[in-house]
């Protein structure tokens, strides 16, 4: 067990030097002429070299790859590279504070939306699927699967959009300020506005969610449904409420587990369309706007704050699908 | 009043009927041995009428169980007597247990869901049953899962679960189907001894007559979803009325009696010295599969191969094929070494491939699903002649008349063909190339008997009118007995006996063949009659 | 990270009915019905692409011209449904409808190569890593679980601006970059699947078979593997489509896909939003959403309808 968790280090770590790496190429030769985009609007050609000179913009990217990594952007005189503790991002271009200070102030927002809609997706797409298997063929099946089909194939943008106009436009014109537009209000300061604020964001993400997930759940179910334990369970005389939610749901759930942790992963690291439609402001946002304005050490550090997400969590898929397997001797 | 009675009673699947009319009766403290190939519907009656085939399954008929009839019953019903009057035993230990709940809560759930109990009543009662299906160490291993256990364990642990609310009729599903003969021979003693010391029905499925007539006082034929024979088990097998039961009663093949004359000299086929294999599993360890094999096989001989399962028999056979390497020894087709030991993959001259060739034990996996059985049997001829297109048209054409296949099944896939006919295409495929030496690992093992019986004689025909030699794999005594002239019984991955098969059939010089066949079933009921 | 390498594979699919090729194929999709509803509608979603120009023609507006003065009324509100502009007008005069035709054309344009060239790409190097194993197969894996944590829109955005030429316009095609894009993106996800199925088949009975024959690598790849692992992948083809389509749509509406003026579902949906005009003219923001809506159900259907008949024992 413990060769297996240094392998899957190893092998994390590995992975988030190289998309350090190769987000710092890349970033390199995409904006070709960052000290433009980044100095003041009117600068003169001298005002553009301070700039370039200043972040140091002229040296070649192997240089500037040292710097990041070890001197970093110098903050009263205190080295402040990734090398060092704290491990710094950098230094936005544009607004002047730690990569790492950015990031950290807008993470409780994707991450309140991400857990929420997790929450949410999960449990209604494990009762969907356990009951449209257990009812496999049935009307009731293929109502709720096309339904789930449906949503499926609903982009998020659309699904936000179509929220917002009904549950926000129609309803505030008919008086009833039941949602607010947009928004964000943390949770250690009102839990309920927070929660308000949040719920449609969640419902988008869920709903484009569930499509995937009831049909993943169903499939799983049904195979496991098939199965002769599952007979054994049935000639115990149990009751087939226990049978398909304690037994089958039990042993169909890996697929689901490992999909989940990728699908958090991939909305942790932001959730753009739906913090731009919904207006808040997480870190996919963050990002996108950086990447825009060419401030790139904030797109390296987004970049490689995504990476470090999706490794935590397929790590964390991994070790909780071998927890859930009996220990081999 | 029997504890059981089935009245006409009639199954149909998908709507097609798979059980017509089938009629017989169980009485308490009883045993009733149910036999029939697979597909003669003798799991589908029962499992049918006590509702575990689920809603795809319409049952006509009667099933009266102590007065209540179970084809009319509610679910509900049925579910409040599953498991607590009727306990069941199925088929494969490998399958029947759920791989991620340890056994005791597995076994506690049985009594939980017809009894309220506390906690620890459960838990002494599950340490109870364990100890008394003969698992040792109950207490510790209450907390371990299946994996944990081997395949007769496992069996025993379904039969706790079974056994759980002292039910009055147990109905076990062919039970030892899937375990190696020495622990078959352990289960049904177990199973005798719980029927007596609880008085409980027992109805025993099986295709193996001999299990049957181990344990049976009664039985039933079963063929193509009707019975056709039934009575007391004496009476039947002693006199049978009906064709197929004097078919079924039949042994597989007549066992090879010792030559009159002296016997044939074989020149040296294929030598296996000091041949060693190990497994590794980690950087430390090391697991010896195979120990210090020595093996000749001669020009036109069958050589039976026995082994239980982990004994090694398919390691060997691969690596006689030349599909693994060997740490240590030789392996010489002709004189000529053509294994490499201790390299890490296989490497063989062309031509000593052509001429040992494989018949593989899954008759599934064994052809690709997605090639019509014409480009099958066209594949040895295109990977190692130059025969133009008609010519190997020709010969496929051949192949499957020389295994009693008919020539339009070219456009056929396998998936189309029963696991006997693919089996006998798996034989056509080795034998295109005429090959010296066929390996068969375990090639009847999933076929029923009839079947079985055909194939073991095409390759008996195989050696007598093409020479052609053969190594044939199995755990199945009577089989290797009726057509092996020599023998080696492998034994935790070393030779323990080899020699001619008469001789060391009728006096094993070693314990374990001893316990090997002393372990055939029928054998010990054999004993009792005669004693 | 999860070993995202050993995906159960298909491989016993042995059901009940031979595998389909040709024409016998084509029978069977017709009759599934989901195959059939997919089939019929991305039929009429070819037509409809196709059809944009005779439209275009026939209604006498272009995608990109504007009409203000027909089509916009004093205080700047666009025309809804007329004579003259079937599905109305846009906030720049400019008629939905044709804008919505060609848009699918762009939606079709995208996908379709887009996971094609994933599909190419992921497979070769799925398959080659399975049989090859060793070395080659951990650095590929390695590479793999690179780009699958790399942030979709936000990478595309950098590669995006890689495009921006000397004066600021688009050295290449847009069209071009957003299908290298998403083909960088997707391609991992062919290459995780044909490498689970090769390496199950890898250890099949029928692959030893093969080697006891004579068989060579090449043999074993061509005639035992690929006619294996290509009915999945070609499943999963289908499943990708609407994911890449979507795609394309979110990148277009984020406004760093394929810009106005030219014509995109997605930045069509952004307009409509983000002017807010699409509460007077509802048809603003609903032509390009119901073809966008209808275009990825129809390949849904078609592929779920395509499961069932290529790979029924599938996922």
């Amino acid at each position: 067990m413990l060769r297996h968790v240094t392998h899957l280090i190893t092998r994390s770590v590995t992975t988030l030097v190289l998309v350090l790496l190769a987000a710092f190429v890349l970033t390199r030769i995409a904006y070709r002429d960052p000290a433009t985009m980044l100095a003041p609007r009117n600068a003169s050609q001298e005002g553009i070299e301070a700039v370039a000179r200043a972040l140091r913009l002229d040296d070649p990217w192997y240089l500037q790859l040292k710097h990041y990594l070890f001197r970093g952007p110098d903050i009263q005189g205190a080295p402040m590279g990734l090398m060092n503790w704290p491990p710094a991002l950098g230094y936005s271009f544009r607004q002047n504070t730690p990569v790492t200070e950015l990031i950290l102030s807008k993470v409780p927002v994707t991450a309140s939306l991400a857990l929420g809609a997790l929450v949410i997706w999960m449990t209604l797409s494990l009762v969907l699927g356990v009951e449209t298997a257990r009812r496999e063929g049935s009307a009731v099946d293929h109502g709720l699967s096309g339904l789930a089909y449906v949503a499926l194939s609903l982009p998020t943008f659309l699904t936000g959009m179509l929220l917002s106009y009904f549950l926000f436009f129609t309803l505030s014109t008919h008086g009833l300020y039941l949602f607010p537009s947009s928004g964000y209000v943390p949770l250690s300061e009102n839990p309920f506005e927070w929660a308000r604020h949040l719920l449609l964001p969640w419902l988008t993400l869920a709903i484009a969610e569930i499509g995937i997930f009831q049909r993943v759940v169903r499939g799983s179910m049904l195979e496991v449904l098939g199965t002769d334990y599952i007979r054994t369970a049935r000639a115990k005389g149990l009751s087939e409420r226990v049978v398909h939610y304690r037994h089958a749901l039990k042993a169909a759930l890996n697929p689901v587990i490992t999909l989940g942790g990728l699908e958090l992963a991939v909305i942790m690291g932001g959730a753009i369309v739906t913090e731009t439609i919904f207006g808040l402001d997480g870190v996919g946002r963050l990002a996108v706007n950086a990447a825009l304005e060419g401030d790139f050490p904030v797109v390296i550090g987004t970049t490689v704050f995504t990476a470090a997400v999706f490794v935590a969590c397929s790590f964390a898929v991994d070790l909780i699908t071998r927890w859930r397997e009996p220990a081999r001797i | 009043m029997p504890l059981l009675q089935v009245e006409n009673l009639g199954v149909s699947f998908r709507s097609t009927p798979v059980v017509h009319d089938v009629s017989f009766t169980v009485d308490k403290a009883r045993t009733l041995g149910i036999v029939g190939e697979s597909g003669s519907g003798k799991s589908m009656s029962l499992l049918a009428a006590t509702g575990l085939l689920g809603p795809g399954a319409v049952v006509n008929g009667r099933t009266l169980f102590d007065g209540t009839d179970l084809v009319t019953a509610s679910p509900r019903h049925l579910r409040s007597i599953r498991g607590r009057d009727i306990g069941f035993v199925f088929q494969d230990p490998s399958s029947n247990l759920h791989p991620l709940v340890p056994i005791g809560r597995q076994i506690g759930e049985a009594l939980t869901a017809h009894h309220r109990l506390d906690r620890k009543t459960v838990r002494r009662r599950v340490i109870e049953l364990l100890d008394e299906v003969g698992i040792p160490r109950a207490q510790e291993r209450l907390d371990d899962h299946p994996v944990h256990f081997s395949g007769g364990m496992r069996q025993r642990v379904m039969i706790a679960i079974a056994l759980a609310n002292n039910p009055q009729l147990v109905i076990a599903d062919e039970p030892t189907t899937a375990l190696d003969a020495t622990v078959q021979a352990s289960i049904l003693a177990l199973l005798r001894r719980l029927q007596q010391d609880h008085g409980m029905a027992l109805v025993l499925v099986s295709h193996d007559l001999a299990v049957v007539s181990e344990l049976a006082d009664d039985v039933v034929v079963m063929r193509s979803g009707r019975v056709v024979e039934s009575g007391p088990v004496d009476r039947v097998y002693n006199a049978p009325t009906h064709s197929y039961t004097v078919e079924l009663l039949e042994p597989l093949a007549q066992p090879v009696a010792a030559p009159a004359g002296p016997r044939p000299e074989r020149p040296e086929l294929v030598r296996i010295e000091n041949l060693t294999k190990g497994f590794r599993i980690s950087r430390k360890e090391h697991r010896p599969v195979l120990w210090d094999i020595d093996l000749r096989i001669g020009e036109g001989e069958i050589v039976g191969l026995v082994g239980e399962s982990g004994s090694g028999k398919s390691t060997l056979s691969r690596i006689v094929t030349g599909l693994d390497v060997a740490d240590t020894g030789t392996v010489s087709f002709r004189g000529t070494s053509y294994v490499a030991s201790g390299k890490r993959r296989p490497v063989v001259d062309p031509q000593v491939r052509r001429s040992i060739q494989m018949v593989f034990q899954d008759p599934y996996g064994s052809l690709n699903p997605r090639r019509k059985i014409a480009q099958i049997l066209a594949a040895p001829f295109e990977l190692s002649t130059d025969l133009p297109g008609p010519q190997i048209r020709r010969r496929v054409g051949e192949l499957l008349e020389s295994v009693g296949l008919p020539g339009d099944f070219v456009d056929r896939y396998p998936v189309q063909l029963s696991g006997g006919q693919r089996q006998r295409v798996a034989i056509a495929r080795a034998l295109a190339l005429d090959p010296a030496l066929v390996v068969a690992d375990e090639p009847v093992s999933a076929l029923d008997k009839t079947t079985a019986r055909q194939i073991v004689e095409l390759l008996r025909s195989l050696r007598d009118e093409r020479g052609t030699s053969l190594l044939f794999v199995s755990h199945d005594l009577g089989v290797v007995s009726a057509l092996c002239d020599r023998v080696a019984v492998l034994h935790d991955g070393v030779i323990v006996e080899q020699g001619y098969t008469d001789e060391v059939f009728a006096d094993p010089a070693h314990d374990y063949t001893r316990t090997l066949l002393g372990a055939v079933p029928g054998s010990t009921r054999k004993e009792t009659v005669d004693a | 990270m999860p070993d995202l390498w050993t995906e159960p594979a298909g491989v016993d699919t042995l059901t009940d009915t031979p595998p389909r090729n040709g024409r016998r194929l084509f029978a069977a999709l017709v009759e599934d019905r989901s195959a059939r509803l997919g089939l019929g509608t991305i039929v009429l979603v070819v037509l409809a692409a196709l059809a944009a120009p005779l439209v275009a023609a026939l209604v006498g507006h272009g995608a990109t011209e504007q009409f203000r003065e027909t089509a916009l009324d004093a205080s700047g509100i666009p025309i809804g449904l007329s004579s003259g502009f079937w599905l109305g007008a846009d906030g720049e005069g400019r008629d939905v409808l044709v804008r919505t035709l060609y848009g699918t054309q762009i939606s079709l344009l995208v996908g379709i190569p887009a996971t094609t060239l994933a599909m190419v790409i992921g497979t070769i190097i799925g398959v080659a890593s399975g049989l090859a194993g060793g070395i080659f197969d951990r650095v590929t894996g390695q590479v793999i679980d690179m780009v699958l944590s790399f942030p979709f829109v936000v990478t595309a955005l950098s590669l995006l601006a890689l495009n921006r030429g000397a004066d600021g316009r688009p050295v290449v095609s847009p069209i071009v970059v957003v299908v290298v894009i998403i083909a960088a993106f997707t391609w991992t996800y062919f290459a995780r699947l044909s490498r689970g199925l090769t390496v199950t088949l890898r250890s099949c009975p029928f692959v030893d078979a093969a080697v006891t024959l004579g068989a060579g690598r090449r043999w074993i790849l061509f005639r035992e593997v690929l006619p294996n692992v290509l009915p999945v992948i070609v499943v999963y083809w289908a499943v990708q489509l609407p994911a890449s389509i979507v795609a394309e749509a979110t990148l277009s509406f984020l406004g760093v896909g394929i810009q106005a003026p030219t014509p995109s579902l997605g930045n069509m949906i952004a307009d409509a939003q983000r002017t807010s005009l699409y509460q007077v003219q509802p048809w603003y923001l609903l032509g390009p959403a119901i073809a966008l809506f209808v275009i990825v159900l129809g390949f849904n259907a078609f592929s779920s309808g395509l499961r069932n008949v290529l790979d029924p024992k599938g996922r």
